[in-house]
């Protein structure tokens, strides 16, 4: 079987590091991007991603907006959306699971993370 | 023997950061996720927290001399560096950035600019911790031969 594909994004680029080096070493494939338009193209022109991974607080668009694109998107609303966000803001939590995220991690993201969200690829 | 010496004062030095509590257990967090594929990580994270970290600095002090405050604005700066802080364990410059979101929240421009004067210090004495921590891995690794 071939490795998973996970997106991530993140406009901060030490926690892009950071993320894509926790989930390659469970044996993941990871794309990087910045911004939550540049995900939208890459998922537009590539087809084998298993997961999204996304930060919440981005500028121009956040962590939700890109999962409501990708939930009202008939090609990619079975994909699995993570949210990752330093803020542990109740209201917020419960906005990202009810339009359909998988879960809500607490930033900084941690190895023991990885296997928690790897389980819903 | 050299690379003795160099490996007890790095681990010293490292010891002392967190005993000083300018690191968490984040830091070891990067160290664990370091290894032969991936030789240099946690300097590669350091040095992206050590310019992200100037370049938001700069911008927060330009953006507290205007005459005209956008405190949102000034916020989203301390909430990256916050959250850059947190994703390497520099456990100090975190707390200060949540000290400093609260003067945000208060427009208290005496305030963020006190904090800014706080989180600068401790920043930088951060980085040239972390300056000191690479240059000793590159001498450890400069006493061993090349594959």
């Amino acid at each position: 079987m071939s490795s998973p594909h996970v997106l991530v994004v993140d406009d901060t680029h030490v926690d892009r590091h950071v993320v894509s080096m926790a989930l390659m070493r469970h044996n993941v494939r990871v794309t990087a991007v910045e911004s939550v338009m540049q995900a939208l193209m890459f998922l537009d022109s590539e087809h084998d991603v298993d997961m999204i991974v996304s930060d919440y607080c981005m500028p121009d668009m956040t962590g939700y907006n890109l999962l409501m694109e990708v939930k009202k998107s008939p090609k990619l609303a079975h994909l699995p959306v993570v949210i990752a966000s330093s803020d542990n803001i109740p209201e917020r939590i419960r906005k990202c699971l009810d339009g359909g995220a998988k879960d809500y991690i607490l930033k900084p993201v941690k190895i023991v993370d990885v296997p928690r969200i790897m389980k819903y690829i | 023997m050299a690379a003795a010496a160099l490996t007890s004062q790095l681990n010293a030095l490292v010891n002392n950061m967190f005993a000083m509590g300018l690191l968490d257990d984040q830091f070891q967090q990067l160290q664990m996720l370091q290894d032969s594929t991936a030789p240099d990580f946690v300097s590669e994270v350091v040095t992206l927290f050590c310019d992200d970290g100037e370049r938001i600095i700069c911008e927060l002090s330009r953006q507290l001399e205007k005459p005209n405050v956008d405190f949102d604005r000034v916020d989203s700066y301390v909430h990256q560096l916050k959250g850059s802080s947190a994703s390497v364990g520099a456990q100090k410059v975190k707390n200060t950035c949540i000290q400093f979101r609260e003067f945000c929240q208060q427009r208290s421009r005496d305030g963020c600019l006190k904090t800014l004067d706080l989180v600068r210090t401790e920043f930088y004495d951060l980085r040239n911790k972390f300056q000191a921590m690479l240059q000793l891995e590159q001498q450890i690794q400069a006493c061993y031969p090349k594959h």
